[in-house]
């Protein structure tokens, strides 16, 4: 998720080719009702904090890493990690 | 080596610089091509930590035997080691620093969200229900 434009993204997706769809939140509705806002962060323009946030099946939050440097990021093993420790993350459907 | 013998030149005046933006350099050359293979030396620069203080050492020691007529230039070129340092250490502790978050509460349900993908279609975050679902927070602006 992040403040720019789906064209944007698009073209970043492409240049990049990401397999995950990115999501714009130019007006950073979302990124506030997340508590990542990011004031000035950007040339004066308020942007969203580098973090990643784990959701469960059952739309809950089970772990965030919001860190206070934005070169430091959660590597694919760390979020790995928290996934198997959380063994209940994927809600089974009822049979 | 020793500078404070007659006709020795100063090498560790010389290389205390030369270490520390060989150190500096080598942290840019390794995260923009071997990043995502290193994350270790992305995240801490901890090799590149020692070769700039092995050349903050070299420095050190090139201004104490610096002769008289070296002197000046011994501290120049330590000048020069402790400004890369800093630079350097601005870079990695200072620019990205972020002020502090609160951030989503664990244990709480999600704020809902629908957002437009690349592609144009709206994305929910009931689209995500079973689950695991990473959100993934950019700074943007790329």
């Amino acid at each position: 998720m992040v403040v720019d434009s789906a064209e944007i993204n698009a073209t970043v997706t492409r240049d990049l080719g990401l397999t995950y769809p990115i999501l714009a939140d130019p007006a950073l509705a979302t990124i506030d009702a997340y508590g990542l806002r990011h004031p000035g962060g950007h040339d004066g323009n308020d942007i969203a904090r580098s973090a990643s946030v784990l959701i469960d099946g059952e739309g809950v939050v089970r772990w965030s890493a919001v860190g206070d440097n934005f070169r430091l990021r959660p590597r694919p093993a760390t979020i790995l990690a928290v996934v198997d420790a959380l063994p209940d993350v994927v809600r089974r459907p009822p049979r | 080596m020793r500078g404070d013998e007659a006709g020795g030149r100063n090498w560790a005046a010389v290389l205390g610089p030369v270490l520390c933006a060989a150190g500096v350099a080598g942290y840019f050359v390794v995260v923009f091509r071997l990043g995502a293979a290193l994350p270790g030396v992305r995240d801490w620069a901890f090799p590149n930590w020692i070769v700039i203080a092995a050349g903050l050492a070299l420095s050190a020691v090139g201004v104490r035997r610096a002769r008289v007529r070296g002197r000046i230039l011994a501290r120049v070129l330590a000048t020069i080691s402790v400004a890369v340092t800093a630079g350097f250490a601005w870079i990695l502790y200072v620019l990205p620093a972020l002020p502090p978050a609160a951030g989503p509460t664990v244990g709480a349900p999600a704020p809902d969200f629908a957002l437009s993908a690349p592609d144009g279609r709206t994305v929910r975050l009931a689209d995500f229900r079973g689950g695991p679902l990473l959100l993934v927070f950019y700074r943007g602006h790329w």
